[in-house]
């Protein structure tokens, strides 16, 4: 049921859009973005650009892990002589009581690397991948470890190879599972 | 089914923060966007700083978006939610109506042979409706929303929202007429 002035609208809509917004508002909004890019570094920026560094990084890793992988096989070796009771010490600051931003890059982290160990463990992996998974936890801890005895600017170093750590581990995790998919279908 | 896809890569890209890509977003979006706003705040100043933290909004919420629906029904959504919040808070008030008064409302259909139908005119009426008039009015007429619709986004009932757009469109052709016997004996 539409009566004149309805329909008179319904078909002349478009002409009842007759303003055009000041070229000075984009102006603005641009300004506001830009200072946000600024201001705040959101969990996903810090994620991002943390990854574009490790992009590079990574190259560096693959060299370095043919080499810690002969030393981690000569270590577990000498490691079984000499096992010496006693926990190794736990403790220092984790990242998620740095910030809650922080909180919330590092359960997302932690999240992943989990989520592809199960993965990995239904598979028929290589042990040495979960060596070198667990050489850089005990990195890892060491970090911890120095976070809160150092001053803010270094933190920041440790904070960002803290992160660089948890994506280490999810490239290795990822690669290694990327590598074995095509494979585990032959074998199923 | 495309709908929802229409400038997924502008959004994609917009999500990503990408400069060149918002501007593109804003470019499609911000005269329609604009013209909402002027229609529900009925104030330009109050409209341009709508359509600018409306915009800031659509950026930061983007990773929201699930494309569900078009993006430009999404930042309808979000625009006329933000015209309706600053009206609120300048105390618009929508008085709810019982149901009776609503039927024989409906029924009756209203005659607007008399009046003079023009967009220029009609815009100009549209801006001396009360505030509660006018953004039902809007939002039936010109922003598609059914009245239930109406009734979840104002929190009214649905008879109240049917009620208020017949009275909007009975105040609206008064005004229409007075104008129309004012010009005409202006001799205009």
């Amino acid at each position: 049921m539409q009566d004149e002035f309805e329909k008179f609208v319904k078909d002349n809509k478009e002409n009842f859009d007759t303003e055009v917004p000041s070229f000075q508002l984009w102006n603005n909004i641009e300004q506001q973005l830009n200072e946000q890019d600024k201001t705040q570094q959101s969990p996903l920026k810090i994620v991002s650009s943390a990854r574009r560094t490790i992009r590079m990084k990574m190259v560096r890793y693959a060299s370095i892990a043919a080499v810690g992988l002969l030393l981690l096989t000569v270590g577990g070796v000498i490691g079984s002589y000499w096992t010496v009771g006693g926990e190794p010490q736990v403790a220092g600051i984790s990242l998620g009581e740095v910030s809650d931003e922080y909180a919330e890059v590092e359960q997302h982290y932690a999240q992943q690397v989990n989520l592809n160990i199960e993965k990995l463990k239904k598979l028929n992996y290589d042990e040495a991948i979960l060596k070198d998974i667990e050489e850089l936890d005990i990195a890892f801890q060491e970090l911890k470890q120095e976070l809160g005895h150092s001053n803010e600017i270094s933190n920041e170093e440790i904070i960002h190879a803290m992160i660089e750590n948890y994506q280490m581990k999810i490239d290795i995790l990822e690669r290694v599972l990327n590598r074995m998919k095509p494979k585990q279908k032959v074998i199923n | 089914m495309e709908f929802k896809n229409t400038h997924r890569d502008v959004v994609e890209a917009c999500r990503k923060g990408n400069r060149q890509a918002q501007f593109q977003l804003y470019q499609l979006y911000s005269k329609a966007m604009y013209n909402i706003c002027l229609r529900m705040l009925n104030d330009v100043a109050d409209a341009e700083d709508m359509l600018q933290n409306s915009f800031m909004d659509v950026f930061s919420k983007l990773h929201y978006f699930r494309f569900e629906s078009s993006i430009g029904a999404w930042i309808k959504r979000i625009v006329v939610n933000n015209c309706i919040n600053f009206l609120k808070k300048r105390r618009l008030q929508i008085v709810d109506i019982g149901e009776r008064e609503v039927v024989d409302r409906t029924t009756k259909k209203d005659n607007w042979e008399d009046v003079a139908l023009n967009v220029k005119e009609v815009n100009g009426a549209i801006g001396l409706l009360p505030d509660g008039y006018r953004v039902v009015l809007n939002l039936y007429l010109f922003e598609g929303y059914d009245h239930q619709e109406i009734s979840d986004i104002l929190g009214i009932s649905a008879s109240t929202s049917k009620s208020q757009y017949s009275r909007a469109k009975k105040k609206l052709r008064e005004i229409l007429r007075k104008k129309r016997s004012r010009g005409a004996s202006n001799g205009y």
